[in-house]
């Protein structure tokens, strides 16, 4: 008499080997770029000859070339220390402004649409609201409120960007929590929490994980933006808004002030689209 | 069911030699459709039958120059009314689309546009061609839509697609298809969507057009039925290739292929034993055809030699009308029951 | 039914609308500090101070003084300026022209760049108009909005004196020059989203069943292309433009700046500076019912353009 062999419990996908498939062109020129431009603010005090913050006034407004490679602003700052400083002040702001809305969003995604019913009525609602203010509106309407300084930024990013990720996950969670693995998973005992971690998460994070990539883009201008307006990181913190904005009295005579910062911001944020494109093709289902 | 007499005088209206399309998938490129021909003469209907993925539709496509994006006329001949349509220019194509051969669709639902009112959809094909005034071409429009049939026109007319029912919707889009009197009407299976009753409504209408208009028709179906009533002559197609073509009467009777067989034996038979006996196993997908005749593998009198042999059309039963492409025709055995017309 | 639609809608925004005030009626309690000082400022004298608290009923339960914020707005009362010697109403009623301008030029601007050229690239889809259209619009993602605007500044306006530098200028026709550069810079950072969704409809329609039908009846190219590709890719597009308007709203604001306009965003950023709270809360309010007020429209638009909505 042989045994009833036992019934294959239906294994959710993300367990299954990833498919080694080409990766696309365009995540790995996105890395090229942003690796260049991350390495180089890694080692800014080692590629840079002068400290962005120190001033200069016998040599104020300098052109590119000779002692100083991009020039001088209008503080004898050297414009090359100030560009790579820069880089690392918005990187990281940018990094931190998009890592809290998508935790948070995340997390509540995905409690809304596995649970449902009151929670995720409220949820919802609270994000209508949030989603009715121009971007940039509530954004200035919280820094206003919490005071300048980067701590503040990353508050008021998060406090409005929450909303696309909960959005996001809470519609795949919607779609993953019927799925035959989570069922399952469900029968075999799991409780709510594990079956969530467990089963949940890591299928609906992919999607949370593409949109972050557009998301930081994002961020990073709106760093540079309220850097810009004046209410962004304090000087004499070096940020590519504030260059521009100084820059912005000279165009007329140095416009390569202004138009540098702009072009670092452009290539920044091509090295992150290409690699947000990048991700979301070789992540895609099949 | 009756079709025009051959006309042997005059030219086919249709003639299509070797017509190959390939496809492009992910897998690749592959053949859909694998030298296909046959003749077509005015005022006749033959039908194309096969199961889904034989390639009939992109035939269809083919003759119209409105093949899907990724697919291909790689070789092949097609001519209506000795004019070549492969590889014409796009103002030969338009010239003839509509006015000399127009098509009619599976899903009413998809082909009408669900923005614009149906009456203009009816009309706007021909209206610029003909040069019809907005008045004229709104007559044209309710008399088109009176001829299939359709109650209270002018008030159907200014409605939405969405807001017909399905028979309504296709007799539409049938209106539409000849307001500019065609000679060949395309029929991409126009009554798979449809419930019976419709169906059996939307058929007579279209062998009273064949009639009365002298119009031919191109039907391609999956429905044995339908062709018996509608069609004098029928193809059968599968994997790409033309398996069997005669007279419908003939085919279906004694018919030379076992997948001819297979497909009469599973058409539903209300009056016989009622039970159906489906082919066994699924049509080859386009990337993965069969080595010699493609219906080997599912063949129940397949011998070593089917994997080999070349795909060609021969007269087995003595009449040159009726082809097989069987390697051994006289293994088919005749149907146990037979194919109504509905 | 239309009206119903539009009915139906009116009743579903009416809880964001609440939603809206109470996020602005909180705020000024995230300033630390007494609120009443903090939205008087300068002019926090013990008198005015007890004053508010009276008026705001600080001392009561929350709802009440939720209740009385509402109050107050119904009647149009925003408070005054802390800067400048005016009431809160005023200082937006003047401004607030500007930026509806801005937001038309910029718009107009929007689908006039976006229509041509996801035409021509739908038409063909990874040719070489396709591919280089697609380019365009990822570099143009990454750049900020207020440095195309410079962009345009020192080429347009410095190099060739087409346009004012900066400024609103006197009399109706100056200002609907200087409007020029800056809706253009709007229009540039809306561009590449719209020309996203509509070469996505584009494509999806000239694909479509009911394309090929239209093809095989023997309608013209023209009337294909129009009425069964754009008339149909046009409608997820209104949709796309209409939620994509917060952004939009977003980068008028940022320009006003860059090019010195008179309107609410120059107003909100220099109030932020002046810690001129009453300004800014008032700005924030009008804001986002502008963009709840859109939404609405795009809904109605959605509704005119798609018989399937309005009758379904």
């Amino acid at each position: 008499m042989s045994t009833p062999s036992l019934e294959l419990v239906p294994v959710a996908p993300t367990t299954r080997r990833a498919r080694r498939r080409r990766l696309p062109p365009s995540l790995i020129a996105g890395l090229a770029i942003l690796g260049v431009i991350v390495l180089l603010a890694i080692l800014a005090p080692l590629v840079t000859s002068y400290s962005p913050t120190q001033q200069d006034l016998n040599d104020v407004l300098a052109s590119p070339g000779g002692r100083h490679l991009l020039g001088t602003d209008e503080l004898g700052r050297d414009v090359w220390s100030r560009l790579v400083y820069g880089a690392r002040t918005d990187l990281r702001v940018a990094f931190l402004a998009v890592l809290a809305p998508f935790a948070i969003g995340t997390v509540l995604g995905a409690l809304a649409g596995y649970f449902g019913g009151w929670l995720d009525a409220i949820i919802m609602r609270v994000a209508d609201v949030v989603v009715a203010f121009p971007f940039y509106v509530l954004v200035l309407l919280l820094v206003f409120v919490l005071g300048p300084g980067s701590g503040s930024i990353v508050i008021a990013i998060t406090a409005v960007s929450w909303v696309s990720y909960t959005r996001i996950v809470r519609g795949e969670t919607l779609v993953a929590r019927s799925q035959e693995y989570v069922l399952a998973a469900k029968v075999g005992g799991l409780g709510n929490l594990r079956v969530i971690l467990r089963h949940i998460l890591p299928n609906v994070i992919t999607q949370a994980i593409v949109f972050a990539m557009s998301d930081i883009v994002l961020d990073l201008l709106a760093i540079v933006t309220l850097g810009y307006l004046g209410l962004g990181v304090r000087p004499p913190t070096p940020d590519w808004g504030d260059m521009m904005a100084s820059g912005q009295q000279f165009l007329s005579t140095h416009w390569e002030l202004t138009t540098i910062p702009g072009l670092a911001v452009a290539l920044t944020g091509l090295g992150l689209s290409l690699l947000g494109d990048g991700l979301a093709d070789a992540l895609r289902p099949e | 069911m009756s079709a025009a007499p051959a006309q042997r005088a005059q030219a086919p209206l249709l003639q299509v030699r070797d017509l190959t399309i390939s496809v492009r998938g992910a897998e690749g490129t592959a053949t859909a459709v694998a030298g296909v021909s046959f003749d077509l003469e005015a005022g006749e209907a033959m039908g194309l039958v096969g199961e889904s993925g034989s390639g009939k539709s992109l035939t269809l496509r083919a003759i119209l120059g409105l093949l899907p994006p990724g697919a291909r006329i790689v070789r092949g001949n097609v001519l209506l009314d000795g004019v070549e349509l492969v590889g014409a220019g796009a103002r030969t194509l338009r010239r003839i689309r509509g006015s000399r051969v127009s098509m009619v669709f599976q899903e009413p639902m998809t082909a009408l546009n669900p923005v614009v009112r149906v009456g203009r959809q009816i009309v706007d094909g021909a209206a610029a061609r003909r040069g019809w005034s907005r008045r004229e071409a709104q007559e044209q429009a309710l008399r088109l839509a009176r001829e299939m049939g359709i109650a209270d026109a002018e008030a159907v007319l200014s409605l939405y697609p969405h807001e017909l029912s399905g028979g309504l919707r296709q007799r539409v889009m049938i209106a539409a298809a000849l307001a500019n009197q065609p000679r060949l009407l395309l029929c991409d299976e126009p009554t798979t969507a449809l419930d019976v009753t419709i169906q059996d409504q939307i058929v007579k209408l279209l062998a009273r057009l064949r009639d009365e208009l002298s119009m031919s028709l191109l039907y391609v179906t999956h429905d044995l039925a339908v062709v018996a009533q509608l069609c004098g002559r029928v193809q059968v197609m599968y994997a790409g290739s033309i398996l069997e073509s005669g007279p419908t009467q003939d085919v279906f009777r004694s018919p030379s292929h076992p997948y001819t067989l297979g497909l009469i034996e599973a058409t539903p038979d209300v009056e016989g034993d009622a039970q159906t006996r489906a082919i066994p196993g699924s049509a080859p997908s386009v990337f993965a055809r069969p080595t010699g005749c493609p219906f080997h593998p599912r063949c129940p009198v397949a011998t070593a030699d089917c994997s080999q042999a070349e795909v060609s059309l021969t007269a087995p039963q003595g009449n040159p009308r009726h082809l097989s492409a069987c390697v051994h025709p006289e293994r088919v055995e005749r149907p146990r029951q037979s194919v109504k017309a509905s | 039914m239309l009206t119903r639609y539009i009915a139906r809608r009116l009743l579903l925004l009416v809880p964001v609308v609440f939603g809206v005030t109470l996020l602005v009626f909180f705020s000024i309690h995230l300033v630390p500090g007494d609120p009443a000082r903090s939205f008087l400022g300068d002019r926090a004298t013990p008198t005015a101070v007890a004053a508010l608290h009276r008026e705001w009923g600080l001392d009561r339960p929350v709802w009440v003084q939720y209740w009385l914020f509402v109050k107050r707005l119904l009647h149009g009362d925003l408070g005054h300026s802390l800067f400048y010697q005016a009431s809160t109403v005023s200082l937006l009623k003047s401004d607030l022209p500007v930026t509806l301008l801005l937001l038309l030029y910029g718009a107009a601007f929007a689908v006039a760049i976006a229509l041509p050229l996801a035409l021509l690239a739908a038409l063909r889809p990874d040719g070489v108009v396709d591919q280089a259209v697609r380019a365009i619009g990822v570099v143009g993602l990454g750049m900020p909005g207020f440095w195309v605007g410079t962009m345009l500044i020192l080429l347009l306006a410095l190099d060739a004196g087409l346009f004012p530098v900066a400024g609103y200028g006197e009399g109706f026709g100056q200002h609907l020059r200087s409007l020029v550069l800056p809706g253009l810079t709007v229009a540039l950072s809306v561009a590449p989203i719209l020309i996203r969704s509509l070469r996505q409809g584009m494509i999806a329609a000239l694909n479509s069943d009911y394309v090929a039908f239209a093809r095989a009846k023997g309608a013209g190219p023209a009337t294909v292309l129009l009425r069964y590709g754009l008339r149909n890719a046009a409608i997820p597009a209104v949709s796309v433009l209409g939620v994509n308007i917060g952004f939009l709203v977003g980068g008028t604001l940022v320009i006003e700046n860059v090019f010195a306009l008179p309107g609410l965003g120059s107003l909100m950023v220099q109030s932020i500076l002046n810690r001129d709270f009453p300004v800014v809360q008032g700005i924030t309010l009008v804001f986002a019912l502008l963009v709840v007020l859109v939404y609405l429209l795009t809904d109605v638009a959605y509704a005119l353009l798609d018989p399937r909505v309005r009758l379904g």
